[in-house]
């Protein structure tokens, strides 16, 4: 019972947080769920003192989290929706061209530039130090796993 | 006290859990499931193992659900490196330094370009039989009934736009 209570608690902060947040992004919800976590298991530990609702909270958190990734990010999840939503069939190319490429490719290159991964310079794109430094470390990551490209 | 015991397990867990998936990926030619799944089943096995003589195995459900969790973002971390779309962009500057937009589309995920990420997306999702796709898609059945449920989900979570 406490489970399902803590699962309602839960799902009303963030619709409230969701209303009241200007732009309520994957960065928020985020915070969100490392405070409510954080939160939780203080409360826990204080008055509850229950080691499973740890483990529970845990994996709730976790789970919630990159369900929530995939729901937001997902170019699938995106696909299903914009054909659900048009409910007729769409080519290809018109959607490669007229979504895909404006909505998700060039949406995902701002962010990058917004977060100061990339760097415009003459039309051109450079990474700039910092997208330099996590390069190396997805390099090195890729090698180690054998991953000879991601995408 | 019990809470360290079972960091202690599940860091044990985790210890086993990356040598062996190391080992296999290395060793073994098996499909990326068997390579995640099978060091997670042997490590949960070699816990239980080590810890059958002491008090600390009464812990052990607990810490299962913990390895569960780590299980799950371990998994997310492969995938991430693996499938990340944003990711992929920065690796499209692996070998220019320089790329103008329309190079960049080209060069993404290793000269494969920014399409191929979308028919390799839908192919996925016509092999699950969510989707017919020919020149045209269009969502099947199944696709109808997911969508409805992705939508109904991303309504419980308040997400108003996609990342």
């Amino acid at each position: 019972m406490l489970y399902i209570l803590l699962i309602f608690i839960f799902l009303v902060i963030n619709l409230l947080l969701s209303n009241f947040l200007k732009t309520y992004t994957y960065e928020k919800f985020f915070i969100y769920i490392v405070v409510y976590f954080v939160l939780i298991n203080l409360v826990n530990l204080a008055y509850i003192k229950n080691i499973n609702l740890f483990t529970y909270q845990a994996l709730f958190s976790v789970s919630i989290l990159f369900l929530y990734s995939g729901l937001y990010r997902s170019i699938s999840v995106k696909i299903m929706i914009h054909l659900y939503l048009k409910k007729a069939s769409i080519n290809v190319d018109n959607f490669y061209k007229n979504e895909f490429k404006k909505n998700s490719f060039d949406k995902r290159v701002k962010i990058l530039v917004d977060n100061g991964f990339l760097k415009k310079k003459n039309k051109h794109l450079i990474l700039s130090q910092r997208g330099k430094k996590y390069l190396k470390i997805f390099n090195i990551a890729q090698q180690m796993y054998k991953i000879k490209f991601s995408g | 006290m019990t809470f360290l015991q079972i960091i202690l397990l599940s860091s044990l867990f985790t210890i086993i859990f990356i040598i062996l998936h190391f080992a296999i990926l290395y060793l073994f030619s098996f499909t990326k499931t068997i390579q995640t799944v099978l060091p997670f089943i042997l490590s949960n096995l070699i816990c239980i193992y080590l810890t059958r003589d002491l008090v600390i195995k009464e812990l052990f459900y607990s810490s299962f659900i913990i390895n569960l969790t780590i299980l799950i973002v371990y998994v997310e971390f492969l995938l991430l490196m693996k499938k990340g779309f944003t990711l992929s962009i920065i690796t499209s500057f692996k070998k220019k330094k320089k790329l103008s937009y329309n190079e960049l589309v080209k060069n993404y995920a290793d000269g494969r370009g920014a399409k191929w990420i979308l028919l390799n997306r839908l192919g996925g999702l016509s092999k699950l039989k969510i989707i017919k796709l020919n020149k045209k898609i269009k969502l099947n059945t199944l696709g109808s009934f997911l969508s409805i449920l992705l939508i109904f989900l991303r309504k419980v979570f308040a997400i108003k736009d996609f990342g």
